[in-house]
């Protein structure tokens, strides 16, 4: 099958999640993608939980072999005018560098844009960063997490009546690789045309503020600043998560009009509700729904998530079983889109990647290879890429260069 | 940077993105509305709360840098203008529901008879195929069934959705991504395709920790109110009141992590907080793998009455000093007066002559060294560019009026 992105050549210099979640798409789309690692500063995410067989060990996160499926792994001390060489060789039969350090790590080392650039001068680098490659904040440390907390996400998430909430997941990271992705391929059809090539700078915090934009508005221009709201939606009556049989299983309802809510009430088996003057309107279900809340907990605790769902799917009411960790990997939905590929690792066994979003019917993505072990292809990347001799590999060999 | 590239835009609601995304790269997208104009301009919020077709905020930032044009495309004069703009398009991108190309005659292979580079793509809840195909769905659905919803809120609550459209937003930035890769292709052989685009296949890519620890330790990671949870055994408070809001705050195991705490406790021990116990505490010896529940509890109950007394200013002023991981957590209203976004010209005001005003947008999600991806163009109006567009394809004034006066324009 052919390949969208054949023939492009990607150095990754990144870590963490929202660089390697974006040269993992690259990967999965036929690029070729080198990544560079040290073992004396390995990225955070090779020793993050969960690891196989819950042991520790720079091979074993199975979270981290995800984001580095079908890429090649060389470790390379970049502390070392040898290991800036190499790295700079790389460089110079690439299409695209992509890094999230900190910023000014890369100028650091003297790989910077400017440099890179002179090495290979329609280079498109992609630098991705917490609050972007300038401005006060830029070289702050931090998490994801920050970026969302400043641009006001995180004030959205949880009951009106209680602070914000956790979840036990990422938004920033898990956006900000599809945006440079976006801008990438952009940058790809903009060398084809012009020959050049460019630096993208990232941040999450920019990406963060840039969809919150119509809430922006909303307060400059009408005062009003949204916050948290529960479950419940302005335009939608029953509309929340109801408690099901068994533990900890829920369905999330939700009634978009009249039409709905007759079928919503045949289908649960209430059919009394529908003519029920405290419900029989939009305007009656809204002010009196913290009742009809507790009337419809009492049904669906009765009911199966998954039968509930697909009873009141066949009644033409919106209405989703929440999937966790485990259902997730049984969704036949998700299952039907392939979601997850398996490959074997060397040390691992067998670890899964998880697929994209999007199907492209005439250049679907591949699933390769697992991730690499830590400098997994230091030498083939070495003698077949970058045509080292022997000889030349085994003195840097000898003096740590790939470490 | 993609000049040269034509789309045309027939999404509804949040899929809207895709094209203002594509607007931005420098796409000339043709947003095409039925006459009179779509229902995606009766969503609220709106300019000064009048509830107006011309004056939804979200029309707004979801349709700038984009012309627009009406068109009734159940008229078979209407589909037949519109494959002649498809002749001239590089992408059609759409957010109907399943089928619904297919029965106005504009399904795939009609398109591709017109023109075989076009790429058609096609967002929808659950994809164009498989068991849910049939299903209704909602925000609140597509994130309960793509795993978001569960890993949200307090044990003593139902889970809880963040209010805003994450799941839908997502979903149309994925689009952009497919439909480029889909260009890409197209570039090397001439080819377009049929992008199939899943809302619920997106809402996973947020919340991966949850599927590899089943995965791997067949354990669940249950919602947990304002803590992280470092191991399905270990919760770790994350989010912390302090006098004016909430901080976001973790003892960490680590390198950089312990060097934080380490901070932390001598900020705390320079002001009085905390005792000798907490004091004597070897942070080194921290191990997050390890650590019990009630242990790392009793550390962070040292610390929770320390970040009460002090504001999110002060908190994040004495971290930034101190070099602890600490952020904040903002209000809507602190993103136009964020100091870094003003440094990096985030905002830019663009007039709306239509309103007497001018409003406030982000002028780009990206920075490029080569390249501006500001705002061109404000979001049209009903209609806007119909002389415009469609003189460009070669029909004449009074061909448009009668088009015009026959309910096709």
């Amino acid at each position: 099958m052919a390949q969208a992105l054949e023939g492009i050549k990607v150095v990754d210099f990144s870590w963490v999640l929202a660089g390697p979640a974006l040269t993992r798409y690259l990967a999965d789309f036929g690029a070729e993608v080198v990544l560079v690692e040290s073992s004396g500063h390995p990225d955070i995410m090779r020793t993050s939980y969960p690891f196989r067989d819950d042991e520790p060990g720079l091979n074993r996160s199975t979270l981290w072999a995800n984001f580095h499926s079908n890429k090649y792994g060389i470790a390379l001390d970049l502390d070392t005018a040898e290991g800036i060489d190499v790295a700079k060789r790389l460089v110079s039969r690439a299409d695209i560098v992509v890094e999230n350090f900190i910023p000014g790590t890369m100028d650091r080392w003297g790989i910077g844009y400017g440099e890179l650039a002179k090495v290979k001068p329609d280079l498109i680098m992609v630098s991705i960063s917490l609050y972007g490659q300038t401005g006060p904040y830029a070289r702050r440390g931090g998490w994801g997490s920050f970026a969302e907390g400043m641009s006001g996400f995180w004030n959205l998430i949880g009951w009106s009546d209680r602070g914000p909430s956790s979840y036990q997941s990422v938004i920033g990271d898990a956006l900000v690789p599809f945006f440079g992705l976006n801008a990438v391929l952009a940058a790809l059809d903009f060398r084809r045309r012009t020959g050049k090539g460019q630096q993208i700078d990232l941040s999450q915090l920019d990406v963060c503020s840039y969809l919150l934009a119509p809430l922006l508005q909303d307060y400059l221009v009408n005062g009003v600043e949204a916050s948290r709201s529960s479950n419940r939606s302005p335009g939608s009556s029953p509309h929340g998560v109801f408690p099901c049989a068994g533990d900890d299983e829920w369905l999330a309802i939700a009634v978009m009009n009249d039409d709905e809510w007759q079928s919503f009430c045949a289908a649960i088996g209430a059919p009394e509700w529908r003519d029920d003057p405290r419900f029989r309107t939009f305007a009656a279900r809204k002010s009196n729904e913290d009742e009809l809340e507790r009337l419809i907990d009492a049904r669906t605790a009765t009911w199966s998530a998954d039968r509930l769902m697909y009873v009141l799917q066949k009644a033409g009411v919106p209405s989703g079983a929440l999937r966790n960790g485990r259902t997730m990997n049984s969704d036949p939905q998700l299952q039907h889109r392939e979601m997850f590929s398996w490959n074997e690792h060397p040390e691992i066994g067998q670890v899964s990647s998880f697929g994209t979003p999007f199907r492209l019917p005439l250049t679907p993505p591949t699933s390769r290879t697992a991730a690499p072990c830590l400098g997994e292809h230091t030498e083939w990347v070495c003698t077949q890429l970058l045509g080292m001799s022997s000889e030349e590999f085994i003195d840097l060999l000898n003096k740590g260069v790939f470490e | 940077m993609l000049q040269d590239h034509r789309a045309l835009d027939l999404t509804d609601g949040e899929g809207q993105l895709c094209g203002r995304i594509l607007g931005d790269l420098g796409v000339d997208v043709i947003r095409v509305e039925r006459p009179g104009g779509d229902d995606s301009r009766r969503v609220g919020p709106f300019h000064k709360n009048v509830v107006h077709p011309e004056k939804s905020l979200w029309w707004y930032t979801l349709n700038a840098n984009k012309r627009g044009i009406t068109l009734d495309l159940t008229k078979r004069d209407g589909r037949d203008l519109f494959k002649r703009l498809v002749k001239g398009a590089d992408f059609v991108i759409e957010s109907y529901g399943i089928g619904r190309m297919v029965e106005m005659g504009l399904g795939y292979d009609v398109l591709r008879e017109v023109d075989r580079g076009v790429i058609l793509t096609s967002i929808t809840p659950f994809g164009q195929t498989g068991p849910y195909q049939g299903f209704k769905a909602t925000e609140l659905t597509i994130l309960a069934l793509g795993g978001f919803l569960y890993g949200i809120g307090d044990r003593d609550r139902p889970p809880v959705k963040p209010n805003y459209p994450l799941a839908k937003i997502a979903s149309a930035v994925h689009a952009v991504g497919g439909t480029l890769l889909a260009d890409q292709y197209r570039h090397a052989t001439g080819e377009g395709q049929h992008v199939d685009v899943s809302s619920q296949a997106g809402v996973p890519w947020f919340t991966q920790n949850a599927i590899y620890w089943w995965q791997t330790e067949h354990r669940l990671l249950l919602r947990s109110g304002r803590a992280f949870v470092r191991r399905p055994d270990l919760d770790a408070r994350a989010i912390w009141p302090c006098k004016d809001g909430h901080v976001l705050f973790q003892i960490h195991g680590g390198v950089v992590g312990i060097t934080s705490n380490k901070a932390m406790a001598r900020w705390m021990a320079e002001e009085g907080f905390g005792d000798e116990r907490f004091h004597g505490f070897d942070w080194d010896r921290l191990d997050l793998a390890k650590t019990s529940q009630e242990e790392l509890a009793a550390l962070e109950d040292v610390v929770a009455p320390f970040l009460m007394s002090k504001t999110t200013e002060e908190l994040a002023a004495g971290a930034e000093q101190r070099k602890i991981l600490l952020g904040r957590i903002d209000g809507i209203r602190s993103l136009s007066k964020n100091p870094q976004l003003a440094s990096r010209d985030l905002w830019t005001s663009v007039e709306h002559r239509e309103l007497g005003a001018s409003l406030t947008y982000p002028s780009y999600f990206f920075r490029s060294s080569e390249v501006s991806c500001g705002i061109r163009r404000r979001a049209p109006l009903i209609g806007e560019h119909n002389d415009e567009v469609y003189g460009e394809i070669g029909l004449s004034k009074e061909e448009i009026l009668a088009y015009s006066q026959a309910g096709v324009i």
